[in-house]
Formats: C-alpha cells, structure tokens, sequence
C-alpha cells in the first residue's frame, strides 16, 4: 500500500490535457514531516528549501501548501532546471519567479479539493494556473514542485515533491493547470 | 520514491515476526487529515471520528497543535497502535476499530505501552525506514485472539478528536495469558 502522488497538466484555454501519470519522486522531506507530526518529536534534521536542516517542533502544525496568488515559496511551483529527479532534493534548480516579465510566469492562489473516496482509493488535489503573460517569448517549464510552509521556530518551507517534464506556456497570455492527486488506497 | 507502508507483528519472548505484510489499508479519514494539514484551513467536508461523530470546520485553529499525532501513551486506547478482535474486511470507510481490545487486565483487555516512534537508514539498503510500534501484553488470565489491527490519531487543538487512519486485518493472532507483542507500522522510503 503506497501513499501516491499524481501530476495532471491541463492547457488552460484549449482544456487538452498534456501531462496524465504517476509522480516520479515524492522527496525525503514529505515522510519526514509526515512523521515527524506523527509522532510529535523527530530526532534528525530537515532540510528547508534555502538548504538549511531544521528541528522538528511541536508548533509545527500544517504543512501548508495552500498558498495566496503570487507567493512562490510555497504552493506548487515550477521551474527551468533539468537536474535528475532524486529524493534527496530539497528545493527546484531555477525556480520561476512570479511576474510578466521575460522568463516569469503569474502564479494563481492554490486551489485544493478535500478528500473523496473513488472505488477503494480516497483522493485529493492540490492545482495551481501559471500564465504566461510576456508578450515576446514562450515560457519553458522544466520542473514542477510542491513547496510547504511549516511554521517551526520561524516559518520554514519545505519541497515535498519535485517532477521533470517539459511544458511551454505560450506567449501572451497561454496558461496552464497543474494539478498534483495525492492517493491512499484500501489495497494491499 | 516510494513511499510503502507495513504492518509488522514480532513476539517479544522469541523475537520472532509473526506478522509482516504490506498493510492493506489507509482508510478515508488519513487523506482526509493529510488534505486538513496541507490546506491550513477550516474543512468543509465532515471527518468521522472514532466515535462515529462527524467533524468539521476549523480543526486547525492556530494553537499549537496539529491533527496527526500518533503518541498514545501507556495504557492510552484512543491515540497511538491499537489492536482488536473483529474481522470484518476492511474498507476506506472505516473510522474505528471492529472490537478494540480495552487497556487492563480484565477479559480481553491488554495492557498497551507507549506508542514509540524510530528511524533506521539503510536497512534494507537503499531505504529510509521509519518505525511506529507498540509494545502490548496480555494480562487478561487468558488467552486473546488479536484479528485486527490500527493506527489511531488524536487532533489537538482547542478540543481533541480521535481518527482512525489505519486498519489492518491480520487474521487471528494468538497472545496467551503473561505474553507480549511488538505492534510495528513501518513507512519505507525507496529512493
């Protein structure tokens, strides 16, 4: 029985749907904060997306990824780095900062589908729309990630999942949806 | 990375694992509380808790706590591993278990310890291993049929709720008068 993770990519204004599978790489980070909640304490250090190890504290109590329109330090973000896929990352290469200008993307505010249940399998979705508004020049997505926020003993954020796929936002105004399933199923 | 989940059941006299499958079954309320920690926010839809009783709203209400913890002291039955005796099949709907077996020493009771919490690096090679487990002994006078197994969670803020995140039927295992177990959930990380 696995803890599964899913990436859709949808074009905005055509609705084709460009990207359907399984996630290739949740991160070390995702189990580690998971169980750290879990068991309320955790010995080892987690490692923050400005690549500094963190201790687990008993405030931590979301691992938020529901981020506001324009933050990019957490959220699902993207990026133009085409470094392998390991679980050892804790942050994209290039991260895509939000904005209109020559190689940024707008960021819309987080949207999250709480959970369901689909035959034997509870699921939800975390989605996010970039658009492109550069009115010049295609963006070129290379990587795609999930950011959380976790409020220890100063707020720190944390990359949970990171993916490889390329995608072109098209110049002008082209948008597209990312959508992350997250999936536990009753299978063995 | 895989993120897999095990049950694993080892007899504390012998040491030998009884038990050890991959555990069949996340149920709703887990995704459910994942969503919960991932929105920061109130929750629209209903969380059953283990009684049954459907919560929702502002189950994170910024005092410090969080919906997840699995650190069920000694003897305490509502947080942490916990065991029973029903066998109904499981499904993603469950939110308790069938029949849990009461902490004490009366009939069918057991006598649970702390719920514990570890981490083993590369053991196997080329894995993260994080261990939740229990140590339960049977103190009833008798001999006690274990058929199931769970994890519940406690969700502390300004009230606390109970949610069943997880619920194994293993079949029946048999812990006599005076034995004990070791109640292991093992998340297994493959990079």
């Amino acid at each position: 029985m696995k803890i599964r993770l899913y990436l859709k990519i949808v074009d905005t204004k055509t609705g084709k749907v460009e990207v359907d599978r399984e996630s290739h790489s949740w991160v070390i980070q995702f189990p580690q904060i998971l169980c750290a909640h879990m068991a309320s304490k955790y010995t080892d250090q987690i490692r923050d997306t400005g690549n500094t190890l963190r201790n687990y504290q008993t405030t931590a109590q979301a691992i938020n990824v529901n981020a506001a329109a324009t933050v990019i330090t957490y959220g699902i973000v993207i990026g133009t780095g085409t470094t392998a896929e390991d679980a050892t990352q804790y942050k994209l290469t290039t991260q895509i900062i939000n904005g209109s200008g020559s190689g940024q993307a707008v960021h819309s505010a987080v949207t999250i589908v709480e959970s369901s249940v689909v035959g034997t399998t509870a699921i939800f979705t975390v989605a996010r729309t970039f658009t492109n508004n550069y009115a010049t020049a295609d963006l070129l997505v290379k990587e795609i990630g999930i950011y959380a926020q976790v409020s220890l003993s100063t707020t720190c954020y944390f990359m949970l999942a990171r993916d490889l796929e390329n995608i072109t936002i098209v110049k002008a105004g082209g948008s597209k949806t990312i959508t992350y399933t997250v999936t536990v199923d009753n299978t063995s | 990375m895989d993120v897999d989940l095990f049950l694993r059941i080892k007899d504390m006299a012998s040491g030998r694992i009884e038990y050890h499958k991959p555990s069949r079954s996340f149920v709703l309320q887990f995704s459910q509380l994942l969503c919960l920690l991932f929105k920061n926010a109130a929750y629209a839809g209903n969380i059953k808790d283990t009684g049954g009783n459907n919560r929702t709203g502002a189950l994170i209400d910024g005092s410090g706590g969080n919906c997840i913890r699995a650190n069920g002291g000694p003897g305490t039955v509502n947080k942490g591993i916990v065991v029973g005796r029903a066998n109904t099949a499981e499904s993603i709907n469950d939110f308790v278990l069938g029949t849990i077996c009461n902490h004490g020493v009366g009939a069918n009771n057991i006598l649970y310890g702390i719920t514990e919490f570890r981490m083993e690096v590369n053991d196997p090679p080329g894995t993260m291993t994080f261990i939740l487990e229990r140590e339960i002994a049977n103190g009833s006078g008798g001999a006690i049929t274990l058929e199931e197994v769970g994890l519940y969670l406690a969700q502390h803020t300004a009230a606390v709720y109970y949610f069943c995140a997880i619920r194994d039927v293993t079949g029946g295992i048999v812990i006599n008068d005076g034995e004990s177990k070791l109640i292991q959930y093992v998340i297994q990380v493959t990079n």
